[in-house]
């Protein structure tokens, strides 16, 4: 086995993984080269999946600790240019993807240009962080996954190569190492430390993927099952085809949902004769999205309401509908609400529809399907929609779920239709039982409580409910309960929630008749609200509290490791807070 | 089945109160209580379209606790109101709770008002076992024990109203022979009234509906299905600024039928203050349910006294200041019977096993112990007259349950006289 390191800047390292892709490093070891302080130094191991490039980065001092962060979810295929941009997937600008032509895509996207997922390792999610933690002497580390898309097996399998590097050799006596993740990292970094509690000293899963493939699915499969039965017919949502056909099948749907989303402020009516924002709105509630959005905040209405209400003529009564008729929003809170769940499946759809053709192609390839054999793992034959809008959310957004000319009960005329097919195997998507079983077997945590974890998320994640990690939290501390008082030791583990830095982020340009994207949260300090996305404050605060809770050694320490996180900004400190339970189809029956 | 509260009832009552009070073991007392005072919240909307009558409400309740801590609190607490304006918004009902749990750090909600507001933030209420007393929506989804044991309805939910329309309708000489049409507000306001319709039996010659918000415009397509169905009697189940589109549509129509029409829907204060004089020959002869002692009805014990309460506080008299005070009276005996070592648990207890001592304004018994928290259970039958003054039809008062079964019961109710004073 042999090693390759090397000492560069940070833009070298990305070139050196693009090289990577095409051409591996293979190398291992038997005694690996330590990384000098302050150096930059790469590699790439090779395991029975594949190859995966890795980065060490080491700081001018070390403290002893090394964190070893695993990336979130990367797109696996091609991604068409159409679907890149700033407004849809905002991939063009990701450092982890590349430009590549695919001729093929001239036909239905108008260009051949798409953006192609790297296997580049990173060592933390942005340069503010790495720095930061640099500084403070951790030891950075990041191992890139063999394949992308649902690469859980892979990462787990990166990381624990290159635990096994780090405590050969490629770090100087580290004292230990912690991991972390954001999204899917998060769920790759957890199963690591539940799978090597004796060399991992503590976990830090951010905005993680924690419950599981089919929970995460089974709400993108509500999502797009409303969408197909109220709103697009054609689109296709599960047991794509194998191979190219079934990428261009979920390319289709993501056009299909994007280009409705794109059009939907002038398309009151679905060609199905539904109302079209109810409609989205009904099934995000369903899937468990959140009801605001970087731009929505679910509040503030269109101050020129108050205008209108001062005036005379109009008044306090009638000046929403009449700003509404003069083209002003949002004018209620419903409304504001309605627009944010536009962003939001957006942002659900692209993993709901790419993120299960991905993993049912590994069904199909793990299971050695033919390739007519049904690759869906999520099974809604037996679902009630009804069931999965909970009584309150019923009555929260019930009036303007059925604030609509395109139908009269809008709100129970859609759900009767979702309802109406249970049992329908035909109209429904049935699972097969081996497919089933594949996913569950990919690497994922089981929820035991195993070496001292910080969860945290935004409270508002359009791509993974905060209730992930509210519910993982719930199994460790269940686990931690059921294990043997006299060695169990001190419970130390904590989730946390980032707030939004301000109660109403929706702004408006003087005059403004819509909500202006640029001085919205973006402006105001990112927090609490999208996915992953963190101020560094909240970043390092967690790593920080998770290194005091590490070491704490009484519970006095615990919860004092707990008020360092809680003390961040943004961080919501209210102790009891829980954010919205994830909804579970396989239990609304 | 007769419903009648005896001074007895009431002795014994506060033995229990006694009692219980001394069986709570001593504890960390709870957030919002010392031992001078306790903190109550509640969000309501102030400001915006759903202001109006509503935001009569928490200054009426306040001019009651003050007058209660004017004359030495309860228990020797004083009651400190913390009022939050929702504009009826749902995510700012949100935020508003949050802040009264956690800045203000309550000791219970009180009379938190609105269905999809307060759907908002029940079930973080419970959660967190604090007191949920008093709610001002007639939703019957809040009458849960089993989801929500902290929350406590008040009003009569908008089920147990339909079946005492339904009840009268059947019953009444003049109107069982009228043809009956429904016109409802889609979502919580027609679901709950088809619920209750269909219990009492009622059925209909023809329905429409409305969606909340619709009201801006006028419902000229309603009311011409109405018109040409031929109906005779409408009932109607929406907001009070529905109401005024509807009346106003109807008259432009020349659709006159007889109206019977929601509680919640009818105001006469709100229905003024946008159809001016025109109110009076429009709502004269709409039938409307009540719970409570009409409110022109000054010679009443209980009107005399809390409208006096109003009028030292320089507030106007109309049925939001007469709810917000009545209802702070309920509460206030509530939290007396919970006893001087108040806990949110004590509150809970007092609630489900002392509710029928307590006094009231209302004519209708009230139901609340461990299996229900349905609060008041009926309504007699009013009639407006050109004054605007409501009439009351009917001496006996119709009982029903929010279940989707059964029918509203006829019975014979007579309250208990208010306490000394009007103090708890």
């Amino acid at each position: 086995m042999k090693f390759t390191f090397m000492r560069r800047g940070i833009a070298a390292v990305a070139a050196a993984s693009l090289i990577t892709i095409g051409a591996p490093i293979v190398t291992s070891a038997s005694a690996a080269e330590a990384c000098a302080l302050g150096a930059t130094c790469e590699g790439a191991l090779e395991g029975s999946l594949g190859v995966s490039p890795y980065t060490i980065k080491m700081p001018e001092k070390f403290n002893g600790t090394v964190l070893l962060y695993s990336h979130g979810y990367r797109f696996s295929g091609p991604i068409p240019a159409a679907f890149a941009g700033p407004a849809a997937l905002n991939l063009m600008a990701d450092p982890n993807y590349a430009p590549t032509k695919v001729p093929g895509f001239v036909a239905n996207f108008k260009s051949d240009i798409a953006y192609q997922a790297t296997n580049n390792a990173q060592v933390a999610p942005t340069d503010a962080v790495a720095q930061g933690l640099l500084a403070q002497g951790y030891a950075l580390a990041g191992a890139g996954y063999a394949q992308q898309g649902w690469a859980t097996n892979e990462g787990v399998q990166a990381g624990e190569n290159l635990i096994r590097e780090i405590n050969s050799g490629a770090i100087a006596k580290p004292k230990k190492i912690m991991v972390w993740g954001d999204s899917l990292g998060g769920l790759i970094s957890q199963t690591i430390a539940e799978r090597n509690p004796g060399k991992v000293a503590g976990s830090l899963p951010s905005c993680g993927v924690v419950e599981g493939p089919v929970q995460a699915f089974s709400s993108a499969m509500t999502l797009l099952y409303t969408w197909k039965t109220l709103v697009n017919p054609n689109l296709v949502v599960a047991n794509y085809a194998a191979g190219q056909q079934g990428y261009a099948q979920a390319l289709g749907d993501l056009a299909g949902v994007f280009g409705v989303l794109g059009a939907a402020a002038t398309t009151p009516a679905t060609p199905l004769g539904y109302p079209l924002l109810q409609a989205n709105l009904l099934g995000g509630l369903m899937a468990g999205s959140p009801t605001v959005s970087s731009v929505y905040d679910g509040v503030t209405l269109n101050p020129f309401i108050d205008v209108l209400a001062q005036n005379p003529a109009v008044g306090v009564v009638a000046a929403n509908s009449a700003a509404s008729a003069l083209g002003y929003s949002p004018v209620s809170a419903g409304a504001s609400s309605v627009v944010a769940m536009l962003q939001n499946v957006g942002t659900a759809a692209a993993l709901g529809i790419l993120g299960r053709y991905d993993l049912e192609t590994r069904v199909r390839a793990v299971g050695g399907f033919a390739p007519t054999e049904n690759a869906n793992f999520n099974d809604n034959v037996q679902v009630r929609y009804t069931k999965l809008i909970s009584t309150e959310q019923f009555y929260e957004f019930g009036d303007v779920l059925n604030q609509t000319l395109v139908m009269p009960d809008a709100l129970n005329t859609m759900l009767a239709a979702l309802d109406s097919s249970v049992g329908d195997s035909a109209k429904r998507f049935p699972a097969n039982p081996k497919a089933v079983q594949i996913v569950n077997g990919f690497a994922a945590p089981k929820g035991d409580y195993s070496v001292p974890t910080l969860m945290i998320s935004t409270t508002y994640d359009p791509a993974v409910p905060a209730g992930n990690t509210s519910e993982f939290f719930a199994s460790m501390e269940k686990s931690y309960n059921k294990m043997n008082k006299k060695k169990r030791g001190l419970f130390k583990a904590a989730a946390f929630y980032t707030s939004p830095p301000v109660d109403g982020w929706t702004k408006f340009a003087p005059g403004g008749k819509a909500p202006d994207a640029a001085l919205s949260i973006a402006a105001l300090g990112n927090s609490g609200v999208g996915h992953c996305v963190y101020t560094p404050e909240q970043v390092l605060g967690a790593v920080r509290g998770l290194n005091a809770m590490v070491n704490a050694n009484t519970a006095k320490k615990v919860t004092a490791a707990k008020r360092l996180v809680y003390a961040v900004p943004g961080v919501n400190n209210d102790r009891m807070f829980l954010p919205d339970a994830l909804k579970k189809p396989l239990l609304a029956r | 089945m007769r419903f009648k509260f005896a001074t007895g009832t009431v002795a014994l009552g506060t033995a229990a109160a006694l009692a219980f009070a001394t069986a709570i073991p001593a504890q960390a007392a709870d957030p919002g209580v010392t031992s001078n005072k306790i903190v109550l919240g509640m969000t309501t909307p102030l400001t915006g379209p759903a202001a109006p009558g509503y935001k009569d409400i928490p200054p009426a309740a306040k001019a009651y606790f003050d007058y209660v801590n004017r004359n030495g609190g309860i228990n020797g607490r004083k009651v400190d109101l913390r009022v939050f304006d929702d504009a009826y918004n749902p995510a700012l009902t949100k935020k508003g709770t949050s802040q009264l749990i956690l800045r203000d750090k309550i000791f219970a909600m009180f009379g938190a008002l609105g269905t999809p507001t307060h759907s908002a933030v029940v079930q973080d209420l419970n959660r967190r076992g604090i007191p949920d007393v008093f709610i001002n929506t007639g939703g019957a989804s809040f009458d849960n024990p089993g989801r929500y044991p902290m929350t406590f309805p008040y009003l009569p939910s908008y089920i147990v109203e339909s079946k005492v329309m339904g009840y009268y309708m059947k019953n009444d000489p003049v109107l069982k022979s009228k043809t009956k049409c429904l016109f409802y507000q889609d979502g919580e306001f027609g679901d709950n009234a088809k619920v209750g319709f269909k219990a009492a039996g009622t059925t209909f010659a023809a329905t429409a509906s409305y969606f909340f918000g619709q009201q801006a415009a006028p419902f000229t397509a309603q009311i011409s299905k109405l018109k040409s169905a031929g109906c005779e009697l409408v009932v109607f189940f929406g907001v009070t600024s529905a109401t005024i589109q509807l009346l106003n549509s109807a008259a432009k129509g020349g659709f006159a039928p007889t109206w019977m029409i929601t509680s919640v829907g009818s105001d006469p204060s709100v229905l003024k203050g946008t159809l001016g004089a025109a109110t009076g020959p429009l709502l004269k002869g709409a039938y409307v349910p009540s719970f409570i002692v009409p409110d022109q009805e000054i010679k009443n014990p209980y009107v005399s006294q809390m409208r006096a309460i109003a009028k030292a506080a320089g507030l106007d008299w109309n049925s939001y200041t007469y709810i917000g005070i009545n209802t702070a009276y309920v509460l206030s005996q509530a939290i007396k019977a919970a006893g001087k070592n108040l806990t949110r648990k004590g509150l809970v207890n007092a609630l489900q096993t002392q509710s029928k001592t307590f006094r009231s304004a209302a004519v209708v018994p009230m139901v609340i112990n461990s299996k229900s928290h349905q609060g008041l259970t009926g309504y007699f039958m009013g009639q407006y007259a050109a004054n605007l003054d409501l009439e009351r039809l009917t001496q006996y008062v119709m009982v029903a349950t929010s279940s989707s079964k059964g029918t509203a019961q006829k019975i014979t109710f007579s309250p208990a006289p208010p306490t000394k004073k009007l103090l708890p």
